[in-house]
């Protein structure tokens, strides 16, 4: 039985993964764009985006005044999978 | 939305759905670009070549239709810079790193053809040599850059268009200057419209 990677089974993650999987690999989204894209508030994006980071998916880096959010290698290994296994699932 | 109760479907769904958003959130609009660039080198070129079109001696575009020609370039040149900025604000990394570099090509180029219109205006050139370089010194920069954009962001409407302009620039100049400002408006105006064309229809399947 194909089984769904818990971390990324959630809405407000699931989101958050696929906004920043569409930035290439290297590429950063700054906190306030990310927020603005997901319509989440700040408190919800920081508790998903720490859990997602504890998984190695995210990485986060403060510059400055500005907190930047990428996916890892990992997390878009881990994104890919998570599709194929909902494919798999949906047959 | 719950946390937890997605069932594979529902959570397809809103993958998809998320990611049409965020791709549409994240798209600088390239067909749009290139049907404001169209529009603009259409009208721009076209006019100045009614304007020249009988003229003997040839004088070159005069008073509000050079001015029409700058305004048009100016506006179409604020609106795409607009739309990108607004497109890729808080994007970090490598593509903005290029997205920058871009940018300021895109600024250096055309001040440097104008430089050099005005270095050979100060040496005596004659309006017809004017003319020429006017109608091929855009398509030139203008074509340089979209290959340019090619090469940085893989885009392969822009390397086809950034072709086009290259032959475009290599060859109207030979018709003369009065030509070559019509050529330039139907040809290279008419080559941003159908790439925005051909983009669009991309873009809706």
């Amino acid at each position: 039985m194909t089984e769904l990677d818990p971390v990324i089974h959630a809405p407000a993650r699931m989101r958050i993964m696929v906004a920043l999987a569409q930035l290439p690999s290297g590429d950063t989204l700054s906190f306030p764009r990310l927020q603005g894209l997901l319509d989440l508030t700040a408190g919800n994006l920081i508790t998903h985006l720490r859990r997602l980071e504890e998984a190695g998916y995210v990485s986060t880096r403060k510059t400055g005044r500005v907190t930047t959010a990428e996916l890892t290698d990992p997390g878009r290994a881990a994104f890919a999978e998570y599709r194929r296994s909902l494919k798999a699932l949906l047959g | 939305m719950v946390e937890g109760q997605l069932d594979p479907a529902a959570a397809l769904a809103l993958l998809e759905s998320q990611e049409r958003r965020v791709r549409a959130a994240l798209d600088p609009g390239l067909a749009l670009t290139f049907l404001t660039w169209g529009m603009a080198w259409l009208v721009g070129f076209g006019s100045i070549w009614w304007q020249v079109r009988e003229q003997s001696p040839y004088l070159g575009p005069q008073g509000a239709v050079a001015g029409l020609f700058a305004v048009l370039l100016t506006a179409a040149a604020i609106f795409t810079g607009w739309r990108t900025q607004r497109a890729v604000a808080g994007i970090g990394g490598e593509s903005a790193r290029r997205g920058r570099l871009y940018g300021l090509a895109w600024l250096a180029g055309p001040l440097a053809l104008f430089a050099t219109f005005a270095a050979l205006g100060r040496a005596g050139a004659a309006a017809p040599v004017l003319g020429v370089l006017g109608a091929c010194g855009p398509l030139l920069v203008v074509g340089l850059m979209y290959l340019f954009g090619a090469a940085c962001f893989g885009s392969r409407p822009m390397g086809v268009l950034g072709a086009w302009l290259l032959v475009l620039a290599a060859c109207i100049g030979f018709t003369g200057p009065v030509i070559a400002a019509g050529l330039a408006a139907l040809l290279a105006g008419g080559g941003f419209l159908v790439t925005a064309a051909v983009v669009a229809r991309r873009g809706r399947r």
